[in-house]
């Protein structure tokens, strides 16, 4: 039992729960700590105490021990009391550290204290410390409670949505909760500006006021009010929308606790609260208005309103019965209301009465009551049972004037019917948006074919009007209310049900319907059937029209004669042969258009034509022009009915043309005897119909030898048979042929000839034979030949592009420059594509474009890359041909100039190296006399002291010093200079192979002293390529001075890193040297590095030789060396070698 | 007032040169303040922070140096200030028999004179007359 106390009450304060206090004691001197421990047991504290005496073990005690109080000197070895407090607050050691010390002035230990020490006592005094460390140990728990337990008070506030805040007496705001805090974030109104710990809310409200903030103004005044103790608590609603959303919040100020010096703010959100209650405000003031516009309609209703009882007598009646009834309310109430109703409507009444107690709703019913002065009242009533107060409530109106309105409306409607059905149109009204039928008068259903289309609407009873847009034009006379004419339309219906469309013309009217108020209700119609007139119209337009056209159309010239022989219709052929406008011909005599031989002809004619002859015959008219026209006409004459002339009919056919064709013929004939080319003409079978002169000169056969027989026999060669068997048949397909072809003569010899065949058709346009020109170019063979020869050794080929087409032609040795195929049929995109550089590209694009926009010719050299990927130079030649101003073909010459252009290029390369190589040797010459200059000079100084002063002892020996120095140094500079001068020998030296790593090593044994002083180290890494086939000498130089070169300009105190590698890249050999010394800037010295005796360091020894050697050989071995280098990062020398 | 010290500056990367333009400097004036430098760096900031108790100071500068030129340090000296510009007297000492080289330096406002090396009695002579 007891034990269980204990635990729960351990459970309580964890404190108990350990029975020892460990102490961590840090003390220097061990006889104190033994006294300090004798206190505490004696001062019955259950301890455990770990003592410590300096830094060191102290900081391990931390991290096992876990002490629950430390106790500590206030100095001990290199540790102080202060330093210990640090560490322990830096660790996050929250136990109280009691100050156990010998000395100490008041105004320390205030310090120490300060700085979180829990208590201090003195080595003399120490009774009082088992009640310190009680103490402390006490105070600590409690502190660490109180932490937490602020802590979790924290997380509540800070989980409430209300913005929370603690404010001082001087306004400065002590705490806040986290939705506080945030509010700015979310929202981002002012009126209550939210800070942060630490502002004046004070001022802020007070800098809100001067700008007119009232809300504020009161809720300033509420917090101070608490402050000034006037009240507990201050509480006020308050408005603050934003943009977005309307927001109301409850602010209110409470004390804090028992503390009158601080006030707790709070701005709750109150916003749907608030919402509902203005809805709740809102809908009372609705209902209050309603309620009074209710009772002033009930007193100013002219319906009847009254409440019956169950026995059938008027309970209420309102003032209304006097004038619908004559009787008034007083007179009414209390007497049966079925004392009143018209006797032949009590038994409807009864009934409805019955239905209305029984539950069963009847909405409205009519009846008729008797008027005090005897006249029938028709009445609509509503009624309502109510069974709680057994009472029926009625509302009953005076329909007199409604009943007489809808008798008129009834007659009018019956006239209206009556009009409708004897009304010689189809008339018909169609109600709301999906026109359904109305009415119809019979004339209406007679036209359409239907019957019972009451009710349906139009779509339904007319499917086929639809897509002929009729509907449409309903929807827009009902929707606009503007009438629609129809004038002659075009109305195709099912008249005779049976699927096939009728056509039909109407004229006809839509006209929007409206009713009382002004709104379109629907469209009537008007409709009449013009089908009739309109068919007949059509068939007369039609037989004029075609009458009109035949005679319009006819190849034959018409006129028409009166009896006087004047012209009264003309059509257009006529005109066309004469020349003349049809308002120049009519009325005119047709004499007019002749001379005066014809005028004779045409006279007698007309005699014959008054007797009735009708007749063909020739004659010649006269055109405006004057030519003379013949003509074969075939005149007829015409009579009236009386047998009286009236006139004749003349069909005139101008037949100059047939005539001089005829002429013409002849003269072809003659032609094509005259010309050097020969002209054969066959029949579809082959067999000859025409052989000109040539063709006689050309083939041997005569004119007479030749036609009749079949060209086969006459022409083709054997080799060439089957080729002509079948250009004929394509001939015969109506193709036409030409091109070259190896042709036969009588004698049995061949020569080519270039041939043109083509189809002739006849007049009726039918194939019916085949013409053939043909000539013999052996000469123009010959110089193709040759040509072809010539251009062959100049390795000039020719091009051509279509430019309507796009096609392009390339000749044999423009193929063989590209070295395509034979057959390659070629396009301007290949052509383009295969020129090497972008640049290149733009070029020859730019340059036909120009040639073909404005026809500028080019002459331009270009590389291209040709079908087997062989780089060559060309010079291509392009010129425009145009015609009409439009360039119809752009064509040119191509030229291999790859063997010119490389020697020019070599050339231009020697050229520069020349130029290069002689300012190398005047850059040479002056350094080298510079650099043997100056030690000569030297001598000469030294030896001009040596001579002509008075020296003393100490002099000589530094002048006979510096003389033999600068011998030294000449000396060195006639060895460089030979070195330099070896190179241009060296190089036709015998080549081997040599192997990288190997050379590396052997380097590296021969410089050991200089590498190992700076530990400077050597990365290679040759796994791509580790050998060369060189001069070994160069190689080794070239290393060499790349090496020493990186460890000599090494950083100072750091060990020079060389990194050597070797790469393979389209057979070339790449070697890279990268060090990590010193650098140079390369900007500013640039290729000068190379230079002889170029230096650029003043603090290492140096010629200035060692780079300029390496380049000399790198390049001497055909390679090329290039350098990349940034200041005190290191440097990179590239070298490429063609392997 | 005793005669001052002449006081010359040398600037040349050969230090046997320097030794022997010292030697002959002090035969011919007995005893001269002399500043040598081989690195002109140096030289250059001897002059931007040295005060000067005896100007006009002597420079004789050589031309073919490796970090910068006699010609890159007549560039750096010309922005220098006036006070200190005033108190030099610029020789170039030159073992170059460049005419190029003569002929720039005769150009150089800067530049007092051309001197080839080696310097002699004579010509110092002729620098004080």
């Amino acid at each position: 039992m007891n034990q269980h106390l204990l635990q729960k009450n351990a459970s309580k304060n964890p404190h108990y729960l350990k029975t020892r206090v460990k102490v961590l004691h840090l003390e220097g001197i061990f006889e104190d700590a033994e006294r300090i421990n004798r206190v505490l047991k004696k001062g019955r504290i259950n301890c455990e105490i770990l003592v410590v005496n300096n830094k060191c073990t102290f900081l391990e005690a931390l991290s096992y021990f876990a002490p629950d109080i430390i106790l500590t000197d206030h100095v001990t070895p290199n540790f102080k009391s202060t330093q210990v407090i640090e560490t322990a607050k830096m660790r996050g050691i929250n136990v109280p550290i009691i100050l156990v010390t010998s000395e100490l002035c008041d105004e320390k230990a205030i310090e120490i204290l300060n700085q979180g020490a829990a208590d201090y006592l003195f080595k003399d005094r120490l009774n009082r410390l088992p009640y310190a460390v009680q103490n402390a140990i006490d105070k600590n728990r409690l502190k660490l409670q109180l932490c937490e337990t602020e802590k979790s008070n924290l997380d509540v506030l800070s989980s409430l949505s209300s913005h929370i805040a603690l404010v001082s007496f001087d306004g400065t705001l002590v705490a806040v909760n986290k939705a506080w805090e945030e509010y700015d974030v979310n929202n981002g109104t002012k009126c209550f500006e939210r800070l942060s710990v630490g502002s004046n809310y004070f001022d802020v409200c007070k800098e809100a006021i001067t700008y007119g903030d009232c809300v504020t103004a009161e809720a300033l005044a509420g917090i101070k009010s608490i402050l000034k103790s006037k009240k507990p608590y201050f509480e006020m609603e308050y408005a603050s929308h934003s943009t977005e959303q309307e927001q109301w919040f409850l602010f209110s100020a409470r004390t804090y606790g028992s503390n009158t010096n601080k006030v707790v703010i709070s701005h709750q959100n109150i916003t749907e609260r608030k919402i509902a209650e203005n809805e709740l405000i809102n809908t009372t003031v609705e209902l209050q208005q309603t309620l009074a516009k209710f009772t002033k309609i009930l007193d100013s209703s002219l319906d009847v309103i009254c409440t019956i009882n169950r026995e059938g007598e008027f309970v209420n009646v309102s003032a209304a019965s006097q004038k619908a009834w004559g009787y008034k309310s007083k007179d009414l109430v209390g007497s049966k209301f079925m004392g009143f109703v018209h006797p032949q409507d009590i038994e409807i009444t009864n009934k409805a009465t019955e239905k209305i107690i029984k539950g069963r709703k009847i909405p409205i019913f009519e009846n008729r009551f008797i008027h005090k002065n005897g006249r029938i009242v028709p009445l609509l009533w509503s009624v309502n049972w109510d069974e709680k107060l057994g009472l029926l409530c009625c509302i009953a109106k005076d329909i007199t004037e409604k009943i007489s309105l809808e008798r008129a409306i009834e007659n009018e409607r019956d006239q209206f019917y009556d009009v409708l059905l004897k009304a010689p149109s189809a008339i018909g009204v169609i109600k709301g948006k999906n026109h359904v039928f109305d009415m119809a008068n019979p004339l209406y259903l007679q036209l359409i074919g239907k019957n019972d289309i009451i009710g349906k609407s139009v779509i339904e009873v007319l499917p086929e009007v639809i897509e002929q847009g009729f509907v449409a034009m309903l929807d827009k006379v009902y929707q606009t209310g503007e009438p629609y004419i129809g004038k002659e339309a075009l109305v195709k219906i099912d008249k005779n049900n049976n699927g096939e469309l009728v056509e039909m013309y109407m004229d006809f009217v839509f006209q929007a319907f409206k009713n009382g108020k002004g709104e379109t209700e629907g469209v009537s119609f008007f409709i009449n059937d013009i089908t009739e007139q309109v068919f007949s119209n059509k068939k007369i337009k039609k037989s004029e029209k075609q009458y009109r056209q035949i005679v319009e159309t006819a190849q034959e010239g018409i006129w028409l004669l009166d009896e006087n022989q004047r012209i009264i219709f003309v059509n257009k052929k006529m005109c066309e042969i004469l020349e003349y406008t049809e308002e120049e011909i009519l009325c005119k005599e047709h004499l007019y258009f002749m001379d005066e031989c014809e005028k004779k002809k045409a006279l007698k004619a007309i005699k014959r034509r008054k007797r009735g002859i009708a007749e063909s015959y020739e004659l010649a008219f006269k055109s405006k022009t004057g030519k003379h026209i013949l003509t074969s006409i075939s005149a007829n004459p015409i009579f009236d009915d009386s047998s009286k002339y009236k006139g004749s009919l003349g069909m005139v056919s101008d037949i100059t043309e047939k005539k001089i064709a005829e002429g013409n013929n002849r003269f072809k004939a003659n032609l094509l005897n005259t010309i050097g080319q020969a002209a054969i003409a066959t029949d579809l079978d082959g067999v000859v119909t025409y052989w000109n002169k040539a063709a006689e000169n050309a083939y041997g056969w005569t004119h007479e030898e030749a036609v009749g027989t079949n060209i086969m026999h006459l022409t083709t060669s054997n080799s060439t048979k089957q080729q002509a068997t079948e250009i004929m048949k394509d001939l015969k397909n109506g193709h036409t042929w030409s091109g070259e072809f190896e042709v036969q003569r009588k004698d049995g010899s061949y020569f080519p000839a270039s041939v043109a065949n083509s189809p002739i058709y006849n007049e009726n346009n039918e194939l019916s034979g085949i013409i053939g020109i043909s000539s013999d170019i052996t000469e123009k063979k010959k110089l193709e030949a040759l040509l072809d020869k010539s251009n062959r050794l100049a390795r000039i080929g020719s091009w051509e592009i279509d430019v309507k087409s796009g096609s392009v032609f390339w000749s044999d040795i423009t193929k063989e420059i590209r070295e395509a195929d034979p057959d390659f049929i070629p396009d301007l995109k290949t052509g383009i594509g295969f020129f090497a550089k972008d640049n290149d590209k733009e070029v020859i694009s730019n340059r036909l474009q120009e040639c073909i926009d404005s026809g500028i010719p080019w002459d331009e050299e270009l590389e291209i890359m040709t079908f087997k990927g062989n780089m060559k130079w060309v010079r291509t030649i392009g010129e425009a041909e145009f015609f009409n101003g439009e360039c119809i073909k752009v064509y040119g010459s191509f030229q291999d100039i790859t063997e010119r252009k490389k020697a020019e290029i070599e050339r231009v390369k020697m050229v520069s190296d020349i130029i290069q190589r002689n300012s190398d040797l005047e850059q040479f010459s002056y350094i080298v006399s510079h650099n043997l200059r100056a030690p000569t000079a030297n001598i000469i100084g030294f030896a001009g002291i040596l001579l002509n002063e008075n020296l003393t002892p100490e002099e000589q020996r530094e002048s006979l010093m510096g003389l033999s120095s600068s011998v030294a140094v000449l000396d060195d500079v006639i060895k460089d200079i030979n070195t330099i001068l070896q190179i241009q020998k060296e190089v036709h030296e015998k080549k081997e192979t040599i192997v990288f790593s190997k050379l590396v090593d052997d380097i590296m044994i021969s410089i050991q002293k200089l590498v190992i002083k700076p530990r400077a180290r050597i990365v290679c890494d040759f796994s791509e390529v580790d050998k060369i086939y060189s001069l070994k000498i160069y190689i080794y130089s070239i290393f060499y001075n790349l090496i020493i070169n990186s460890i000599k300009y090494g950083k100072p105190n750091k060990p020079p890193i060389i990194d050597i590698k070797s790469r393979n890249e389209n057979g070339k050999i790449i070697l890279t040297f990268k060090d990590n010394g010193l650098g140079i800037d390369i900007d500013a010295i640039g290729t000068k590095i190379f230079g002889l005796y170029n230096r650029f360091h003043s603090h290492v020894e140096g010629k200035g030789m060692g780079l300029f050697m390496v380049k000399a050989q790198v390049e001497l071995l055909g390679g090329t060396i290039a350098v990349s280098s940034e200041l005190n990062k290191g440097t990179e020398f590239t070298i490429i070698f063609d392997n | 007032m005793g005669k001052a010290i002449r006081h010359f500056l040398l600037v040349d990367d050969d230090a046997i040169n320097n030794v022997l333009t010292k030697m002959i400097l002090k035969k011919s004036f007995g005893e001269v303040q002399i500043n040598a430098f081989t690195v002109p760096e140096e030289g250059l900031e001897f002059m931007k922070s040295e005060p000067i108790n005896n100007p006009p100071v002597i420079l004789l500068l050589d031309i073919n140096m490796p970090t910068i030129s006699g010609w890159e340090y007549l560039d750096a000296f010309e922005l220098f200030d006036p006070t200190i510009k005033m108190k030099y007297e610029i020789y170039i000492l030159s073992s170059s028999v460049d005419p190029k080289d003569i002929n720039r330096a005769k150009e150089n406002p800067l530049v007092k004179d051309f001197i080839e090396k080696p310097i002699n009695n004579e010509i110092l002579r002729k620098m004080f007359v």
